[in-house]
């Protein structure tokens, strides 16, 4: 790959591991904890075997899922993640066992769009997410003054329209 | 083209009290025939307040009928509809993706048609119908979008190209219309005479709702005892099945015309209720050609044009040119409606790596109804084993019917095991594209390459295991697109 074109280079914000650590923290901690509410009525209204089976399986599932999740993928996923806006093109490349490359031609971007959750917010981090007529991209967690440019920069060069 | 604001045609009226009676008619005779005159006061408050609706329902039919006005100004066709609340929208002409037509035979009878014009916007504002008007109104409108495209290619078009254009638009030619050979093949391609078993299910199951047809197993042996009435009673039954398949085809593909003229196609079709599609040439988004096995064995060919518009009800298949041509034609249509295409039949095939690959991928099926299999039935073990040479079959066939090419400004990629199917599109037509690699793809030093295409929902077309250093190519390629694309 990219033996003429350049590859996109721009990588995400390096906060962006300890974002998507508490998030996926977070929601674990949810999931878990309804699993053994769960668990508890299973006990006490004496459901049938299987149910109980079921619920620790689980409970186990989501554990590991959880290390994997928690302490090893938000690490690759910000290591593997780049990005390049151009003139005519957006690039996204992403994944580290599974490489996704995709490329987003500006005249078919219809919206651009800021987001900030609690989290992201902590930081000073947005996420950046590009609507065009298929679906919407985004590009996770980048720092404020670089996303409002970026966000900028897509809008003005995306103002150009194809005839469709 | 300064116009009167016009209504759809008055008889959208007893149209829509039809439907309305048809979807109560079970209420009505509940409520007014079964229960009439009847003393409890439940009933009565029901049938009062069932009237009260149904006023309610027919007073709402009118004034939307009477309020719903449209007229077309400067290329856009404006529409106003509603009495309290008061909703206004206007869809320009030449955002308009495609156009169709349906003519029940209750439109039949009074000379009227249904015309809906599909705009590639998502969601219930996509499509702009008109459900009851004249078809002399209707062949109107569709020329008022004809005729504003023209303009606008009048206006933006090299000085070259308004010579050609000097041609009559409205020459038509008519590409392909089915024979009764065409029809025959058809019907059985389609094994439309298996249809009648569901027919005759019902029937029976209906009929055994009057009589006690389990237990009348004695009266039926003894039928079955002589065996001419059993041959003369499935004799019959072939010729009625042969019969009904050929009649129920011919309603459906007897009439078929793919026709096109200077920049539309039109593919019209349907013996009681017709229905028609058309198209701008250049805004079909790619066209997909299908296989399915039994096709495959007889040589036929469905071709589908993409369009950016919602095509309408999924059974009717209105963008699909006849679906029974022969692969050499089919593929022939696709030149001949669409000049700007051009379709090369010898594509590159799949390397030795990627049938390497596909061997050795795991296949997650498998494993999981293997683990099943051994933990909860280990008796049942041969089913592993036929799941396991099912699966490397088709992956063989989907390997060796693996094709794909850039050629210049086109892209084309076939793939599929039993049926396949075979896709073009135009670089400029693609609104993105991927390519994925695995780490067995990187192994192998493979990937995967996908197009994302205009449609409602968008078209994702892929192929796997493409050399990575065509990957590149590709990536490459698509990155050229600026070069001749139009811009407003």
């Amino acid at each position: 790959m990219y033996t003429k074109i350049k590859p996109p280079t721009k990588e995400i914000s390096k906060q962006a591991v300890k974002v998507w650590r508490m998030t996926e923290a977070i929601t674990h901690i949810i999931i878990i904890a309804v699993l053994i509410i769960l668990l508890f009525a299973d006990d006490y209204f004496a459901w049938k075997d299987w149910i109980g089976w079921l619920l620790n399986g689980l409970v186990v599932l989501s554990l590991f899922h959880s290390v994997w999740s928690i302490f090893i993928e938000p690490a690759l996923l910000q290591k593997y993640w780049r990005y390049d806006v151009n003139e005519e093109f957006i690039q996204t490349k992403r994944g580290a066992w599974n490489e996704t490359h995709e490329l987003i031609p500006m005249t078919k971007v219809q919206s651009v769009k800021l987001e900030q959750g609690p989290l992201l917010r902590k930081y000073n981090l947005y996420s950046l997410s590009i609507g065009t007529m298929g679906d919407s991209h985004d590009i996770p967690a980048i720092p404020e003054k670089e996303a409002y440019e970026l966000r900028d920069k897509i809008a003005y060069f995306a103002k150009i329209k194809e005839v469709d | 083209m300064e116009e009167k604001a016009k209504r759809l045609h008055f008889i959208k009226i007893p149209f829509e009290l039809g439907k309305l009676l048809k979807g109560n008619i079970f209420f009505i005779i509940m409520l007014y025939i079964l229960n009439f005159g009847s003393e409890k006061t439940y009933m009565k408050l029901l049938q009062v307040s069932f009237l009260i609706y149904l006023t309610w329902r027919v007073l709402s039919i009118i004034l939307k009928w009477y309020t719903y006005n449209y007229h077309i100004k400067e290329g856009t066709i404006h529409i106003t509809s509603g009495l309290i609340s008061k909703s206004y929208r206007s869809i320009p002409l030449h955002k308009v993706q495609n156009v169709q037509r349906r003519t029940t035979v209750f439109h039949r009878i009074f000379s009227l048609t249904s015309l809906t014009f599909e705009t590639g916007t998502s969601g219930d504002e996509g499509s702009v119908a008109f459900e009851v008007i004249s078809q002399k109104e209707a062949e109107r409108l569709e020329r008022a979008h004809s005729s504003n495209h023209n303009s606008i290619i009048d206006a933006e078009v090299p000085e070259e190209r308004i010579a050609e254009d000097l041609e009559p638009v409205t020459k038509k030619t008519i590409h392909f219309t089915p024979t009764k050979r065409d029809v025959l093949k058809a019907s059985f391609t389609s094994l439309s005479f298996l249809a009648l078993i569901p027919i005759v299910a019902t029937i029976y199951s209906t009929l055994d709702d009057f009589f006690d047809l389990e237990n009348a197993g004695g009266y039926v042996t003894k039928v079955l005892d002589t065996w001419w009435i059993v041959t003369i009673a499935i004799t019959a039954l072939v010729c009625v099945a042969v019969t009904f398949g050929i009649v129920s085809t011919f309603v459906k593909y007897g009439k078929y015309e793919i026709s096109s003229d200077q920049e539309r196609i039109h593919i019209k079709k349907g013996v009681l209720d017709e229905s028609a599609f058309s198209i701008q040439k250049e805004k079909v988004q790619a066209v997909v050609i299908t296989q399915s096995i039994m096709k495959r064995m007889l040589g036929l060919a469905e071709v589908k044009l993409i369009s950016a518009g919602s095509t309408g009800d999924e059974e009717l298949d209105t963008n699909v040119l006849y679906p029974f041509l022969s692969v050499n034609r089919a593929y022939g249509m696709v030149e001949e409606i669409l000049p700007a295409y051009k379709v090369e039949r010898v594509m590159k095939p799949l390397t030795k790596q990627a049938f390497k690959i596909r061997m050795l991928r795991p296949s997650f099926l498998w494993l999981i109804a293997t683990v099943a299999i051994y933990l909860f039935k280990p008796a049942l073990w041969y089913i592993s084993l036929i799941l396991l040479v099912a699966i490397y079959t088709l992956r063989i066939l989907n390997y060796k019917s693996s094709r794909y090419l850039l050629n210049g400004e086109f892209v084309q990629f076939k793939s599929g095991s039993l049926g396949t199917s075979f896709f073009i599109t135009k670089r400029s037509k693609v609104i993105q594209i991927e390519v994925k690699r695995s780490k067995l793809q990187k192994v192998f030093g493979l990937a995967t390459i996908e197009t994302i295409n205009r449609s409602k929902p968008v078209h994702h077309t892929k192929i796997q295991d493409v050399p990575v250093e065509y990957a590149d190519v590709f990536y490459t390629w698509y990155i050229g697109r600026t070069k001749n694309i139009q811009i407003e």
